[in-house]
């Protein structure tokens, strides 16, 4: 029976590391591509004097601390004001939230407030429910937290003339780099994650992610496509997966740079790694079938695909790894000089250090000219660790949400904008 | 004690076996070992040298972007240095022909200033160099007949005409242009008018005209905007709407074409309504007339009758290599490449 054991826990770290060396292998050429590649054009550059008539959603939950800074850059948007429709969809607040947008639609004819306090809360039920109102034939989605350059919309909206294109995404940066090591950690493992994965994944003509902020979609293929599943936490990654399945494309666009608000607490930031986690995987479980059945793909787009389902489930796996070399050690087939444990070790970190590895991380620093804030990369162990054990737990989350069919619920990202941050905006209104 | 064969653990069996150390010495060991690589990233949270990356809030993509930020940016130097400067009214109104040395706004630093009435009349004033190493300000119409490098910016306030062969830094022009002679433009082209070009120009970035270009010389370029580019002579478009039908091919919607895509007509005249986007070298040549935006992701050959972007509209023609035109051809608004571009008249 031992000896069963013990074959069983040794071909699971063997097909273990090989999983781990195949996404080290697809970090790689994603950093090479970036750096020594061919690089696609983007739409952007078009001048055009036609423009859509669009809608911007704006999710809100108890968001009056934020709910100024975003709405003020979008007043100041250099897009035409009479093809604009901003919509800050009120999700079931308490707070100031109602009163401050009713002001603000008192003021600007173009903002129209949606109030939400019947149904479920949450991103995803709040969104389809704004759909349903929305004039305009692209949607436009932020979160609440961010700012909106001025020239943002309308370069967003370029990526609509190809007619493959049903989702394009921007590149998010924390505007809160200098807050703490959580906060410059997750702005590294950010750029690392757009500048060079996303970028990468669009170049090669593989899935790049509607990441569900800084972001828009054809209001016509959302609806055609059944909108947003609201039993899944990652509306971003299910829309993304609907959109590639049925023939259409997500871009990426590197330039449509937009400031956000990264956590400051790692209690938070647990919450949010969890939540992800458990959303992804609720996407994996749905579409890894339909994606291997898939005759709308490429089998390199399909691979691609797999990678990216598989991308919040392998640190559970890695996890169970450790255990499995642990009891292995205990059972006495292994020895301190053994490689399995270093081995699992190396590529864990190497392929799945903190969601962008470190070659990767420091290709990012590259490519944005940072010298100096790269230097920190070997404090991100901690984040490894860290992101193991809450990315693992969203993977139990996930499994037992099919297994309990039970609905989740949305905890929003607690914000950190100081009161002088707020007056400030107050301000320059 | 034996506790490896691992050649890489070698050095740990060495000093277990040899040196003999105490449990709380292994454990300090192991500790300095693990915090050696957290000195240099502990140094840099410390002292936090870099910010947040950069984005540009107020950007927004306008194609006079250059000339309109150095316009603005010698306003408020002229204001804040001279009296009674407001307006560029006032600028043009100024009777002296002076050299200042003046201090930009936003702390740019500080350069030299040449304000005159007639630049080639007033320059030997200053200098018989034929390298003008300060900023020009010509507050008249001018006519430059003799040669000149500009190191630094020209700015006209009225036409100008170039009879003789020049190189500018960047010129700008609140008047018209008539370009008579080879000339060669560094950085950027600023036209607040129309743009003639009867002899051979080179434009290092971006031509900007807010009226109209007539190119009847080649022009090698990256980047031109105007609302209307006539290469060799203007086509009329009404052509293709009063021909009769059997001689006329419409294609409505977008269209996407992964290889290379040529469009050539001659005796048929082909109006496309749709944007026209390609992975690989996209061709139209004849009497073809394209609505919308033209895209590729490498070279775009515009020839003999094309049309681009209807009137009163601003239209794109954008590729990642070169945009090449040869002969008659109209575009209403943009053209952008990304290498050096031609335009053959």
């Amino acid at each position: 029976m031992t000896e069963i054991l013990k074959l069983f826990l040794k071909i699971y770290l063997l097909i273990l590391m090989i999983i781990l060396t195949l996404y080290a292998i697809r970090h790689y050429v994603f950093s090479f591509n970036r750096l020594f590649g061919k690089q696609r054009m983007y739409y952007q550059d078009i001048i055009d004097s036609d423009l859509p008539f669009i809608s911007v959603l704006i999710p809100m939950h108890n968001e009056e601390k934020v709910l100024h800074t975003i709405l003020n850059s979008l007043i100041n948007t250099d897009y035409p004001k009479d093809k604009l429709e901003i919509i800050p969809v009120n999700d079931h607040s308490t707070d100031k939230t109602k009163e401050i947008l009713d002001n603000y639609a008192s003021k600007y004819s173009f903002i129209k407030p949606f109030h939400r306090y019947s149904g479920d809360r949450g991103k995803q039920n709040a969104l389809n429910d704004a759909v349903e109102v929305a004039k305009g034939e692209i949607i436009v989605v932020y979160d609440a937290d961010y700012i909106v350059p001025k020239g943002q919309l309308k370069d967003m909206i370029k990526f609509f003339i190809d007619p493959e294109v049903a989702a394009v995404m921007g590149r998010v940066v924390p505007v809160n780099f200098e807050s703490n090591f959580l906060t410059m950690m997750l702005d590294l493992e950010r750029s690392a994650g757009y500048q060079v994965d996303q970028q990468a994944r669009y170049k090669l003509d593989l899935i790049p992610q509607y990441g569900g902020t800084v972001g828009a979609f054809r209001k016509d293929v959302f609806i055609n496509l059944g909108k947003f599943d609201p039993k899944v936490l990652a509306e971003d990654t299910e829309l993304t997966f609907k959109i590639f399945l049925n023939g259409y494309k997500v871009a990426y666009a590197n330039r449509l740079e937009c400031y956000e608000e990264a956590p400051e607490d790692w209690y938070i930031r647990a919450k949010q790694v969890r939540r992800w986690s458990r959303g992804h995987n609720q996407v994996l479980f749905k579409y890894f079938i339909p994606l291997i059945l898939s005759d709308k793909l490429r089998l390199i787009q399909k691979i691609d695909g797999l990678f990216l389902l598989f991308v919040y489930a392998v640190p559970f796996f890695t996890l169970l790894g450790f255990f499995a070399s642990l009891i292995l050690f205990f059972l006495g087939d292994m020895t301190i000089s053994s490689y399995y444990l270093f081995l699992l070790a190396v590529f864990a970190y190497n392929s799945y250090g903190n969601f962008a590895p470190f070659f990767q991380i420091v290709t990012a620093a590259i490519l944005d000219g940072r010298v100096y804030s790269v230097r920190i990369i070997p404090l991100f162990f901690f984040s490894f660790v860290f992101n193991l054990f809450y990315t693992s737990l969203g993977f139990v989350d996930a499994v037992i949400d099919i297994i309990l069919k039970r609905k989740p619920v949305w905890h929003k990202t607690l914000r950190f904008r100081k009161d002088k941050d707020v007056k400030a905006d107050d301000n320059n209104k | 004690m034996i506790i490896t064969n691992n050649p890489f653990l070698f050095i740990f069996q060495y000093i277990f076996d040899n040196l003999h150390l105490a449990l709380w010495q292994i454990v300090l060991i192991f500790a300095i070992i693990f915090a050696i690589p957290l000195i240099f990233p502990l140094y840099e949270l410390w002292r936090k040298k870099e910010g947040k990356l950069n984005v540009d809030l107020l950007y927004s993509r306008s194609p006079d972007y250059w000339g309109k930020s150095y316009l603005n940016l010698l306003l408020c130097t002229l204001s804040n240095n001279l009296n009674n400067i407001k307006s560029f009214d006032d600028i043009k109104n100024i009777e002296a022909d002076v050299l200042l040395e003046l201090n930009f706004c936003f702390d740019k630093g500080k350069d030299k200033f040449f304000i005159t009435k007639d630049f080639v009349k007033n320059i030997e004033k200053i200098t018989n160099a034929k390298k003008i190493n300060f900023i020009v300000l010509n507050t008249n119409n001018s006519v430059l007949d003799k040669s000149f490098v500009f190191d630094k910016e020209v700015i006209i306030f009225g036409d100008l005409i170039l009879n003789s062969e020049c190189i500018f830094n960047s010129l700008i022009v609140l008047g018209d242009l008539y370009i008579n002679s080879k000339t060669r433009v560094l950085k950027f082209l600023h036209v607040e008018g129309k743009v003639f070009i009867n002899n051979e120009i080179n434009i290092g970035n971006i031509f900007y005209a807010s009226d109209s270009i007539s190119v009847l010389a080649p022009v090698a370029y990256k980047r031109i905007f105007s609302p209307r580019i006539i290469s060799k002579e203007d086509i009329d478009e009404h052509k293709y709407l009063n021909v009769e039908e059997n001689k006329r091919i419409e294609i409505s919607g977008n269209m996407k074409v992964e290889g290379k895509l040529n469009i050539e007509s001659k005796e048929k005249y082909v109006i496309i309504d749709g944007n026209l986007i390609c992975n690989s070298d996209l061709k139209l040549a004849g009497n073809v007339w394209a609505k919308n935006n033209v895209f590729s992701q490498e070279n775009i050959f515009l020839s003999d009758g094309v049309i681009v972007g209807v009137s009163n509209k601003i239209k794109s023609v954008v590729a990642r290599k070169k945009v090449v035109i040869n002969g008659k051809v109209k575009i209403y608004g943009y053209v952008h490449s990304e290498q050096e571009s031609i335009i053959n008249p």
